[in-house]
């Protein structure tokens, strides 16, 4: 199965392909040389009624000043290239693997000393330590390739002293050492067959350049004098340029492409073997999943309808589209969302991990990853289409109007510059002739809504805590006093005292201003407590929408039950936990029926074969289910935990 | 002494020193120390669940892996079933291993990607030498069913990549059952899982608990967890236990002013009420400058004098209840002090 893949991954990259046809067409050739009625060139007497023959039909490639066959030469050559290729690299290999995963795993002075070993041997000129060897020790081929193995080894070793420095903290590794695992045993089992990807590639490119320096060395005379390789019948071949150029441009040719071709398979491996190389789908090109056709974007502005009339919210949400492209795929992270929030309303947006949550808020604010596409729906805000209405007109409501604190936003600060700098910047951006005093009082006025002492200001992002970074990016974002925040995962990986107090903060504002949230989290009662409404995601989709109290008194999706019933509470009594069958759906290519059946216990037929629509079970709270007002599913959130 | 100890931990300290590098320790600068754990005692009963509970930074981890025999204490001495086994030779350690396994945070991370899942589990049978291969097989198959991966031959030939989070997580569980070991020390293992799997694992690990008869020392930061998952808790802080009791009575009233505003500040939905938030002075204590005296007093609501200068007592407020608070007993006593400040 691990080879299908390799295999289709291969075929992706026709030059990789052609490169590995050409090596391993070479192999063969090298291999049944002996068997293919061609004459062992050792043995070869020539034929002096044949010298220089020119490449035709009885000889393809000639015969030399001897009268022999150059294609048997070429061929049998192969033999000794591959030969040269194979030992060389794998020596280096070899002795990379060892020094390399042995300085890597044991650190220390270990480390220390062979790590300046790799080093010097990095530095010393190669071929100039080649011609050494060679020139003291005498011109012997197991020697050559020797001597092209200690010049090679010590960047095996260090790609494999790296590997083997991130490879050692995985958790299967301190696994394995629990066990009871032998060091050796580790290393061998676990850490060196993980890290060996980059030094296959690397060997590859060894074995080109193993070739490379045999016949540089040929050339030179210097070469064995006993062997056919294409680096001596170039050499030899060289002084008869003039009468019988084939005797150079044949060897030569065959040299080119199979060091051509090994470097290119090199390469070529190297995209295979990290994924993170592999490309991604571009949604432009790609067709669309069947269906989808008829949705489209809402036009631009005031033409499609009221301009901020009453009973509509601050956000108006009607079936929002937002697709990743994948690979071949199409993930439907966002599909056909719709809500409205109100002017000082919270709305907070729940589902576990993929569920599509962070994608919604980036669509809300279009700020969209490269492979992602807006495939439809309307987004009004204070009665104005503001989904693909053009940048300029958005870019006057984002940020001013309405702002957003991302996940993990707490790194996001600049490091090199201080707080106080950083918002002072981003002020200036929205408000350009705001002047010194105005932007101080401004950063100051906001530090001291979110709770930061004003001292911080002077602070680089690192001298401060996660949760003080974290309030440092819900002021940025509070900064040009928006109507309405979207905050996603505001609190998450705080500790709980801490998530506790900024969450206390984003409270405080709420009641003090006129601040609308929307507040995006995996975490029931964080959102409970901020929030006046919820609304639960579940692949891709809103599954659900209702007052707070309802979705956890009476839930009427039989997933938001699953949800509610599945979390652990520190109060009331102790009630075993339900889980689901299965994992969360992830939504990709052509869809039929309900997201959630293959886990339902109450699916039907029906709901495989059509998609449920929204049902409102009372005022402001829909569930969609087929059988949202069904008995079986209102006892069921009636027989919950009790509260 | 009770009998039934399995794990005695006794005044365990930890401390890791970050290197001042090769120009700073010329220069003669000094070598930065950080104490994780500083003189941690706990006791873990044979067939119990202990969980150690903390915010992140407050040691858990580290003396998981002290506990767990995978790194030794820089002082303190730990017992496994009475046996001191602090400084054990590597042969003893090895057996011993059998008896002590692990679970980690990560379930994406914790097997192998080039081995079949059959293999993984297969693993510490293979490092014991324990069984003939066609026992082995027969063992994985069983832990494989144990931890409700049925059938067990669908599982043994796919990777660790053709299988979600919960699944690798049961897969990890079944690689310590083979050994059939009496404490297994597990590292948040349900807090990289999806919401609706986790509960699912979990109750798979009470149920192996109860009947497989094993101990666990259970990590989590979420108290909520703990309460499902022990029998006892212990809550750290900044590299030392500051309350200990059964987690029922902790839960319900807690003696240390940390363990009080942690069980406060969690989120929790109760239709129709809401909840207090508590507010609390300061900013979270890094583990690299250790407060003096009681190393929560820059954040505690009912710090006095006396707090910042000397290090509060281990105080034994009721029956197998104990805090590191001056005031430990009057909290026990009277639980809206903290309310009210
Ligand atoms: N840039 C991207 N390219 C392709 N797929 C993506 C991309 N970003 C997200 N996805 C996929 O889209 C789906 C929704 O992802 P999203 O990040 O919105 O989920 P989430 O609910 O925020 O999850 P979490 O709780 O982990 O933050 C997932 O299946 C995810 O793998
Ligand atoms: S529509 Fe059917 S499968 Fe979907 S949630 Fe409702 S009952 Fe379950
Ligand atoms: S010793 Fe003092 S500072 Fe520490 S927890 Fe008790 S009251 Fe608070
Ligand atoms: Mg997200």
């Amino acid at each position: 199965m691990k080879g299908a893949n390799y295999w289709t991954d291969f075929a992706r990259y026709p030059t990789v392909l052609a490169s590995l046809i050409i090596v391993v067409g070479a192999a063969v050739l090298a291999l049944l040389a002996p068997y293919l009625g061609l004459p062992n060139p050792e043995e070869m007497a020539g034929d002096l009624s044949e010298l220089y023959v020119r490449p035709g039909a009885e000889h393809w490639m000639g015969t030399d000043n001897f009268g022999r066959d150059m294609l048997s030469r070429v061929i049998w050559g192969t033999r000794l290239a591959f030969q040269v290729a194979i030992v060389a690299s794998l020596v280096s290999t070899l002795l990379g693997v060892m020094l390399g995963s042995i300085a890597g795993y044991f650190g220390g002075w270990v480390d220390h000393i062979l790590a300046r070993t790799f080093d010097v041997f990095l530095l010393i000129p190669a071929f100039f330590l080649v011609i050494l060897i060679v020139a003291l020790f005498g011109s012997n081929i197991y020697l050559i390739i020797l001597a092209i193995a200690i010049t090679s080894w010590s960047g095996q070793a260090r790609i494999m002293r790296s590997q083997v420095l991130t490879l050692k903290s995985r958790t299967y590794v301190q696994a394995s050492l629990g066990m009871g695992s032998s060091h050796l045993r580790v290393l061998f089992r676990h850490i060196v067959p993980n890290g060996l990807a980059p030094l296959i590639t690397n060997g590859t490119i060894l074995m080109g350049l193993a070739i490379l320096t045999e016949a540089g060395l040929s050339f030179l005379g210097l070469g064995d004098q006993s062997t056919i390789s294409w680096g001596r019948m170039i050499f030899e071949g060289q002084s008869q340029l003039r009468v019988a150029a084939w005797l150079v441009i044949f060897p030569g040719l065959a040299m080119l492409l199979l060091v051509a071709a090994l470097n290119l398979l090199g390469d070529g491996l190297n995209q295979v073997l990290d994924p993170n190389l592999r490309v991604r789908g571009n949604p432009e090109k790609a067709p669309l999943p069947e269906g989808l056709s008829g949705r489209g974007v809402a036009e631009d502005g005031p033409a499609t309808g009221r301009t901020g009339s009453e009973g509509e919210g601050l956000l108006e949400v009607r079936d929002l589209t937002m697709f990743y492209h994948l690979g071949d795929n199409w993930v439907r992270a966002v599909d056909g969302v719709s809500f409205s929030l109100e002017r000082d309303g919270g709305l907070g947006i729940v589902g576990e991990s993929g569920c599509g949550k962070s994608s919604l808020g980036l669509a809300l604010m279009q700020v969209l990853p490269r492979n992602a596409k807006i495939l439809g729906g309307s987004v009004r805000f204070d009665g104005r289409e503001i989904l693909n209405a053009g940048d300029d007109s958005f870019r006057s409501v984002r940020w001013k109007r309405m702002s957003t604190v991302f996940q993990s936003a707490m790194n996001a600060l600049n490091p090199v510059l201080k707080v106080r700098q950083q918002l002072a910047e981003a002020y200036r951006l929205h408000r350009p002739d705001a002047g010194r005093a105005e932007v101080q009082e401004r950063i100051e006025e906001i530090f001291d809504t979110i709770g930061i002492p004003r001292w911080r200001m002077e602070s680089y992002p690192h001298e401060l805590s996660g949760g003080m970074r974290q309030r440092v990016m819900i002021a940025l974002s509070l900064l040009l006093n928006p109507e309405l925040i979207i905050a996603d995962e505001p609190s998450t990986a705080l500790d709980v005292l801490v998530q506790d107090q900024i969450l206390a903060e984003i409270d405080k504002l709420r009641s003090r201003t006129n601040l609308s949230l929307i507040l995006i989290s995996h975490d029931m009662g964080t959102v409970a407590e901020t929030c006046e409404r919820i609304a639960v995601m579940y692949a891709g989709q809103l599954v659900e929408e209702a007052p707070t109290d309802a979705i956890f008194s009476d839930p009427r999706h039989p997933y938001t039950q699953a949800l509610v019933n599945a979390v652990p509470r520190l109060t009331g009594r102790k009630h075993e936990l339900t889980s689901l069958p299965g994992e969360p759906f992830v939504p990709i290519g052509d869809l039929r029926g309900c997201r959630f059946a293959p886990r339902c216990s109450f699916a039907t037929d029906l709901c495989r074969q059509q998609e449920p629509s929204r049902q409102r079970v009372d005022a402001g709270h829909i569930s969609a289910c087929h059988f949202a007002l069904d008995e079986r599913i209102e006892n069921r959130a009636g027989e919950r935990l009790l509260l | 002494m009770n009998a039934s100890v399995l794990l005695r931990a006794t005044d365990i300290h930890k401390t890791y020193s970050l290197r001042a590098g090769f120009m700073g320790q010329v220069v003669g600068r000094k070598v930065d120390e950080v104490r994780a754990v500083d003189g941690v005692s706990l006791e873990l009963d044979a067939g119990q669940v202990l969980a150690l509970v903390g915010e992140s930074g407050s040691g858990k981890t580290t003396m998981g892996k002290m506990v767990s025999l995978v790194e030794r204490p820089t002082a303190g001495k730990i017992e496994f079933d009475g046996e001191d086994v602090t400084h054990l030779s590597s042969s003893r350690l090895k057996a011993l291993r059998q008896e002590v396994q692990m679970i980690f945070q990560n379930p994406y991370e914790s097997l192998d990607p080039r081995h079949t899942i059959g293999t993984s589990v297969m693993e510490p049978l293979i490092i014991h030498r324990i069984g003939t291969k066609g026992e082995r097989r027969d063992k994985v198959e069983e832990a494989l069913s144990q931890v409700e991966l049925r059938p067990a031959s669908k599982f043994v030939d796919r990777f660790a990549q053709d299988l979600s989070g919960g699944q690798l997580q049961r897969v990890s569980i079944a690689r310590t059952l083979v050994l059939a070991p009496r404490l297994i020390v597990a590292d948040e293992p349900v807090s990289m899982l999806d919401v609706s799997v986790r509960s699912g694992v979990m109750n798979l690990m009470l149920n192996l608990q109860a009947n497989l008869q094993m101990a666990y020392f259970y990590i989590t930061h979420d108290l909520a967890v703990a309460r499902y998952m022990s029998n006892r808790i212990a809550v750290m802080y900044l590299g030392v236990v500051v309350e200990e009791g059964p987690t029922d009575q902790l839960i319900e009233r807690a003696a240390h002013p940390y363990t009080r505003l942690l069980i406060m500040a969690v989120p929790e939905h109760k239709v129709g009420k809401k909840r207090r938030r508590v507010q609390l002075s300061g900013e979270a204590a890094a583990i690299k400058e250790i407060p003096t005296g009681c190393r929560f007093h820059p954040r505690c609501p009912l710090a006095k004098q006396v707090c910042s200068v000397e290090e509060p007592p281990v105080v034994t407020v009721a029956p197998g209840r104990r805090a590191a608070c001056h005031f430990a007993q009057e909290v026990f006593d009277k639980q809206e002090l903290i309310l009210n400040v």
